[in-house]
């Protein structure tokens, strides 16, 4: 049953790892250990721990440009890692690829499809691709309920229909893992909504779980329990997402004096500007309270701090800040 | 927020005890704010809800089982608190059984490990009861613990505004002031104006666009 955990630790921890303490016996769908990619001399990603445990809904977060998208593709085995192990359902993607993709569903950012087929063509190329594990009444009332014809050629297709198209596809050949890059961006709020409603009703079911890489909130808050954040400069930071959330505060500080419209303002390493008026800063910061509120009284004129829970959206902006240069540069965003 | 949020919602119909589907038309009774399926409140004629005998109902409404992704408090706790609401307005009986994990999940479209972490505290505070392979149920003295931790919820978001409009500079008779046309207006847009002239409530005329916080 944990048959993952036992993986013989190839490389040494290198720095600060994830946390890597699941309940005992939790079973780890997707697994990476010390993941890198190079292009040439350029690491795109490196030292990248990331698991997905069994019944979890994990986000890949991170800004733009800092490997999620490189990670999937190496998770998928449709990239080779540079270093690093990874497993999926228990099988090296390179090596047992086309067993690993009977066995999981992606749906890219790009949304292919084959352009010339029709929506019933394609399904039936997937259903003989995939053999008795499609589900085909299950699809037949998927597309009526998303409204797709089955005789509309792809290439006709919108946005939104694409991606219904695919979502129905990936979900009724019965996968085990859903991997999902950027699945609502660009998507309506219905066609949203139909895609968290699957993925809600998808990982229900026992000893399932999805992967996707996003970056609007709102869906992270929603659906999904579990995090890992892509950081430039840093070791990827993973856990459950409501403890991630209570390891960072938002602190609204009321300043005696006025500052300056801009420039450094000295703050401690870790400390991000959310708002900044003359009189008053907003600040979230990860880490224990009193270290910060007296880091915050010794760089400003402090006339009083309040502290509060950071929302979702200002624990993301304080999580996934670069960690390139030290002090000050952390103020990038006031 | 996509749908306004603005009434606590219940988590199934009182007359089928099943829960709502996402979309799906449901009525409001107008006496105790209980969801019905827009069908099922047709065929029983009046509110099912036990003990209120509302006869009559607001329009159809989009349904409002919501929660609000970006709010500070975690969702799970906004479910835990859907439910405690629901049992102390009697929308839930002791005994009655909940939706499933999945369905909720399905509905509200959220991590149903997230509703059954809402599920399994409310359970440890003894409000909920589990029984294998059957389902969750309302516990027996659901009840008063229900409409205990409604008192202290309420009275703590009352504090941190009455807090907010005390730092803001407001005096306690203006507070006052203003809780009123609060008071008045929810009730207001929930049909619920008449409950207003049973109450006691604190003068509001005869200071009126003093302080500019009112609108006529």
């Amino acid at each position: 049953m944990s048959d993952t955990l036992e993986k013989p630790a190839k490389t040494a921890p290198q720095g600060e790892r994830p946390d890597m303490k699941s309940p005992p016996g939790e079973k780890r769908v997707m697994e990476a250990i010390g993941l890198g990619c190079r292009f040439g001399r350029r690491w795109v990603v490196r030292g990248l721990d990331l698991a997905v445990p069994e019944g979890s809904v994990t986000a890949l977060l991170g800004r733009n440009g800092v490997g999620k998208s490189t990670t999937i593709q190496m998770l998928l085995g449709l990239l080779p890692a540079s270093e690093g192990t990874v497993s999926v359902l228990g099988l090296d993607p390179r090596r047992r690829r086309a067993e690993m993709f009977s066995r999981l569903g992606y749906v890219s950012e790009r949304r292919e499809l084959l352009e010339e087929r029709t929506v019933s063509g394609l399904a039936r190329i997937v259903a003989a691709v995939h053999g008795e594990r499609f589900d085909r009444d299950g699809f037949e009332a998927l597309r009526a309920r998303y409204k797709l014809e089955s005789g509309s050629r792809c290439s006709t297709l919108s946005k939104g229909q694409r991606a219904r198209l695919l979502l129905s596809l990936a979900l009724m050949a019965k996968p085990e893992v859903l991997v999902l890059d950027e699945p609502t961006s660009g998507l309506d709020v219905v066609v949203r909504d139909d895609f968290l409603e699957a993925i809600a009703s998808f990982v229900a079911e026992e000893g399932r779980a999805v992967l996707l890489s996003t970056h609007l909130i709102e869906d992270v808050a929603r659906i999904c329990d579990r995090a890992v954040i892509m950081r430039e400069g840093a070791a990827a930071l993973s856990g459950e997402i409501e403890s991630l959330r209570a390891s960072v505060s938002r602190y609204v500080v009321r300043l005696t004096g006025v500052l300056p419209e801009s420039g450094p303002l000295g703050l401690p390493r870790g400390v991000v500007v959310v708002e900044r008026d003359p009189r008053a800063i907003t600040v979230v910061a990860q880490g224990a309270p009193e270290h910060f509120e007296a880091a915050l009284e010794a760089a400003l004129p402090v006339e009083g701090i309040e502290r509060r829970p950071a929302t979702l959206k200002e624990t993301f902006t304080c999580l996934t800040e670069p960690c390139t240069q030290p002090g000050p540069g952390s103020e990038a965003r006031a | 927020m996509i749908r306004s949020g603005r009434r606590a919602a219940s988590l199934m119909c009182p007359f089928c005890h099943a829960g709502f589907m996402a979309r799906e038309r449901v009525r409001v009774c107008a006496r105790c704010g209980a969801l019905h399926h827009a069908e099922c409140l047709g065929i029983h004629g009046r509110c099912a809800v036990h003990g209120c005998k509302g006869s009559s109902t607001e329009d159809e409404v989009e349904d409002e089982w919501t929660i609000q992704p970006d709010d500070p408090e975690p969702i799970g706790d906004q479910i835990a608190f859907r439910i405690l609401y629901a049992i102390a307005r009697g929308v839930y009986r002791p005994g009655d059984k909940l939706p499933t994990v999945r369905d909720v999940a399905a509905r509200l479209r959220v991590n149903p490990n997230t509703v059954s972490k809402a599920y399994r505290d409310l359970e440890r505070d003894g409000v909920l009861v589990s029984r294998r392979g059957t389902g969750v149920f309302v516990h027996e003295d659901a009840l008063a613990t229900a409409t205990e931790r409604r008192q202290a919820l309420v009275l703590s978001r009352f504090e941190r505004a009455a807090g907010e409009a005390l730092d803001a500079g407001l005096d306690a008779f203006q507070i006052q002031e203003v809780l009123a046309v609060a008071l008045e207006r929810a009730a207001r847009a929930r049909g619920r104006a008449r409950e207003l002239a049973e109450l006691p409530l604190p003068e509001t005329r005869g200071r009126e666009g003093k302080d500019g916080e009112r609108t006529p």
